[in-house]
């Protein structure tokens, strides 16, 4: 998993070392590949193990021959991380998501009045560049201060979850009593109510659990800034092993109370 | 009504009131993932209907930010509604979860 995960971000590296390498040397790309992201997690992902980053193909370098076509690349990479950014302001500004109001706005001030203007700002200057040295010191602002797709989303996205966990933890904290008292009652009824209990036992447990592998996943990932990267990315995983862990706590306490339902009824 | 019927029943609008109180029944989701989701969302038992006591009242859960109104709920469907809301709130967990997965398995470049 870890050689893999290895090979496909040193891919992806690759495919923004395109963009930027069309260029020339891109510092911030190299820095990029010197400390990848070890993949280090241990959570079981969803994604193809055998899927890869194509790396698109491009002149590594920029030369007056082949400036126009090293300056598309760049507009398009802006033009892309706009569009990222699009999406995750949409996302944090979603109502019918469980962020917390003071995460929602700490999201939507990052991705709106920091990282969106910022890479706008970019794209007049490079379709006005006219040397390569311009055209290069565009393409790494664009990766190097923005960092739009290994923090800026991994951020928005994990906030989310991490949020949205807290709600539903809270939801079952407040039927345990409830419960309680429903086995209590059933149980003065002269009902086994055995079964129940330790399902109750569990459920209490599990989210319990997930309350503490929740605690602080937030702020630790609003806390991440493009500066950060790569240095950050461990942080990023670190933050989905906890969030992975307690969903399945939560998905365990479900099962617990359906099965407390079906024993006192 | 028997004691015990009673018992379940006050569970289940337990249950219920605190989800609608919670807002929820609203679920969507907040990006569509690109991926299949990490597992397969909870699915919802299909259950008969309990009677539920009137005054049985709980709080909504404390610091969560809830979004949306309460919805009116009847007595007759409290129990197969809570859990449905339960799973729908788990489903969309699922499906933020992979979204979030799919970005660290799948960075697009080095930004």
């Amino acid at each position: 998993m870890t050689r893999t995960f290895m090979t496909r971000l040193a891919v992806g590296v690759l495919a923004a070392g395109a963009v930027a390498g069309t260029v020339a040397a891109v510092p911030g790309v190299a820095v990029a590949a010197s400390s990848a992201p070890a993949a280090g997690s241990t959570v079981t992902t969803t994604a193809s193990a055998t899927t890869a980053t194509t790396a698109p193909a491009s002149n590594p370098l920029c030369t007056p021959a082949g400036f126009a076509a090293a300056q598309q690349v760049v507009e398009a990479a802006l033009a892309g991380r706009v569009s990222a950014l699009d999406a995750l302001s949409t996302a944090a500004d979603n109502p019918a998501n469980h962020l917390t109001a003071a995460d929602r706005q700490t999201l939507q001030t990052s991705i709106t009045t920091v990282e969106l203007p910022g890479i706008q700002a970019l794209q007049p200057q490079a379709q006005q560049a006219t040397t390569c040295r311009a055209l290069r010191l565009v393409a790494r602002a664009m990766v190097v201060n923005f960092r739009v797709y290994i923090v800026m989303t991994p951020q928005t996205h994990l906030t989310v979850v991490a949020d949205d966990e807290t709600y539903v933890e809270g939801v079952f904290v407040n039927l345990e009593p409830t419960i309680s008292q429903a086995i209590a009652s059933a149980q003065a009824q002269g009902k086994d109510v055995t079964a129940a209990q330790n399902a109750f036992t569990d459920l209490k447990s599990q989210v319990a659990g997930a309350q503490s592998l929740t605690a602080g996943q937030a702020a630790t990932v609003l806390a991440q800034t493009p500066s950060g990267a790569p240095g950050n990315w461990q942080a990023f995983l670190g933050a989905r092993t906890n969030l992975v862990n307690a969903r399945n706590d939560l998905h365990a306490a479900y099962r617990d109370a359906q099965q407390i339902r079906t024993d006192l009824q | 009504m028997t004691t015990r019927k009673l018992a379940v029943a006050a569970l289940s609008l337990g249950v219920a009131a605190t989800l609608a109180a919670c807002g929820a029944a609203g679920s969507s989701h907040v990006v569509q993932g690109t991926v299949p989701p990490a597992s397969t969302p909870t699915t919802a038992p299909v259950t008969s209907s309990t009677t539920a006591p009137q005054g049985t009242a709980t709080t909504a859960p404390s610091g969560s930010q809830p979004s949306g109104s309460p919805s009116p709920t009847s007595a007759d469907t409290l129990s197969t509604t809570t859990l449905n809301q339960v799973a729908a709130e788990l489903g969309t967990l699922d499906t933020n979860l992979s979204t979030a997965d799919d970005d660290l398995n799948n960075p697009q470049g080095d930004s």
